[in-house]
């Protein structure tokens, strides 16, 4: 690449980089964008306009797919799933201009995994509230209608998940082994680390780290045992790098965690 | 200084290669960003202004950048006059502990989700000056952060829901 490419390239950059970060209209789509719900912005007639990228990732949806069967092609007006999960008539006032709230509905997910070819949502259950509201044009006349979903409650239950734990929580003092811990689930290595991931939001190996601060917090709060002394009761060694570890997780060092937390 | 052998001129151009696609993967995002802003032009504005749910934009230091329509009804704080304002949303929370840490842990870049919230926009009550709307409702609080190119994160938002 010449320098003058280069140069191009990065003015080029800059420039959207300012366009984003000053503009108020590109703050506010960021803030649409990295909303950590799903929005969906329907036209008056029911036609998916916008998604945010919340509903992206919660349902799997490929940005083909948005582009092919959502925006523009999709009708929440037509589509029975709905009707069935939110009563008409506050479909109806919604669409007419009033703000609604649906509390607690519950997702259709076996439909939805159907519709966008996705295997496996690995939960139960999901149940959402759902508050519609509507945007007017400068006439007074509905713009828009959009939708906020906020995730009240999810149902996991997934067996495996629990004995990984109780694997993890039993053998927290031994060195990490994730073949091990994927055979106490009775998974594969690769299928184990994605599920788990999945279903508590961290790896097997964070989740492990996270158990043994835990454990370590509280040795480190008894004030009869030294800080070696707590280290050693978990297995550690506090010169060696967990004491690292422990302040990059919790902002703190061991001596100031212990202090800290004799002040309390 | 010695010729490379093939092995160090295969990782070096590995690392070049890695690179390029770092840069490539950058620029089409910032390609899909301005589509998507472009085409849903004033959509994201009118989405927070029309929400029902008072929302409020605010920087590192705390300083309030921008409030939907919603949060002006609830607690009077013109969006228009906040620039010239500077005011803090520190400030206003300072009598609510639980929001006062999420907010400021927003900036090390976790979302953060609170319930069972006891009026949490009544430390903005001094700021009512049109309106005497009830501040009871809200228990819920949604506050995530906006990470700019590079990471950084430059603003949080908190929205209150019911």
């Amino acid at each position: 690449m010449s320098m003058n490419d280069k140069d191009n390239q990065s003015r080029l950059s800059d420039s959207f980089q300012s366009f984003f970060n000053s503009d108020k209209e590109g703050l506010l789509a960021k803030a649409i964008e990295f909303f950590p719900y799903l929005i969906h912005v329907f036209a008056p007639d029911g036609t998916a306009v916008f998604v945010n990228e919340a509903v992206l990732q919660q349902y799997g949806i490929t940005r083909a797919l948005l582009e092919n069967t959502i925006i523009g092609k999709y009708n929440i007006l037509k589509d029975p799933t709905i009707s069935a999960a939110i009563p008409c008539s506050l479909l109806q006032q919604a669409f007419q201009g009033e703000t609604v709230y649906c509390p607690d509905i519950k997702v259709p997910l076996d439909t939805l995994a159907e519709r966008y070819g996705v295997q496996d949502y690995d939960m139960e259950a999901m149940y959402q509230d759902i508050t519609m509201f509507s945007i007017f044009n400068n006439a007074g006349k509905v713009a828009y209608i959009v939708s906020i979903q906020i995730i009240r409650r999810i149902y996991r239950g997934k067996e495996e998940i629990e004995r990984a734990k109780e694997y993890i929580e039993t053998h927290w003092m031994d060195a990490f082994d994730v073949k091990e811990t994927a055979k106490a689930a009775g998974l594969s290595r690769t299928h184990f680390s994605r599920l788990f991931k999945k279903h508590t939001g961290m790896t097997p190996h964070d989740y492990y780290i996270s158990f043994k601060i835990g454990r370590l917090k509280d040795k480190l709060s008894d004030s009869n045992l030294s800080i070696s002394q707590a280290f050693a009761a978990c297995g550690l060694d506090y010169n060696g790098y967990f004491a690292k570890v422990f302040k990059e997780r919790t902002g703190l060092s061991p001596s100031q965690y212990r202090n800290k937390d004799t002040k309390r | 200084m010695g010729k490379k052998t093939k092995e160090q001129l295969l990782s070096e151009l590995l690392v070049l290669q890695k690179e390029l696609e770092k840069k490539v993967q950058h620029q089409d995002q910032m390609i899909r960003r301005f589509q998507m802003l472009t085409a849903n032009e004033s959509l994201f504005s009118q989405i927070i202004d029309f929400c029902p749910y008072p929302i409020a934009v605010f920087t590192p230091q705390g300083v309030l950048e921008t409030v939907n329509d919603a949060f002006s009804a609830a607690t009077g704080a013109d969006g228009e006059e906040l620039g010239d304002r500077k005011l803090s949303i520190y400030d206003c929370i300072s009598n609510n502990v639980e929001l006062d840490s999420a907010i400021r842990q927003v900036f090390a870049g976790k979302n953060q989700f609170l319930d069972n919230l006891k009026n949490p926009l009544t430390g903005f009550e001094g700021l009512k000056k049109k309106t005497e709307l009830p501040l009871k409702g809200y228990r819920k609080a949604i506050i995530f952060p906006i990470p700019a190119e590079g990471g950084l994160i430059m603003h949080g938002v908190a929205v209150f829901t019911i």
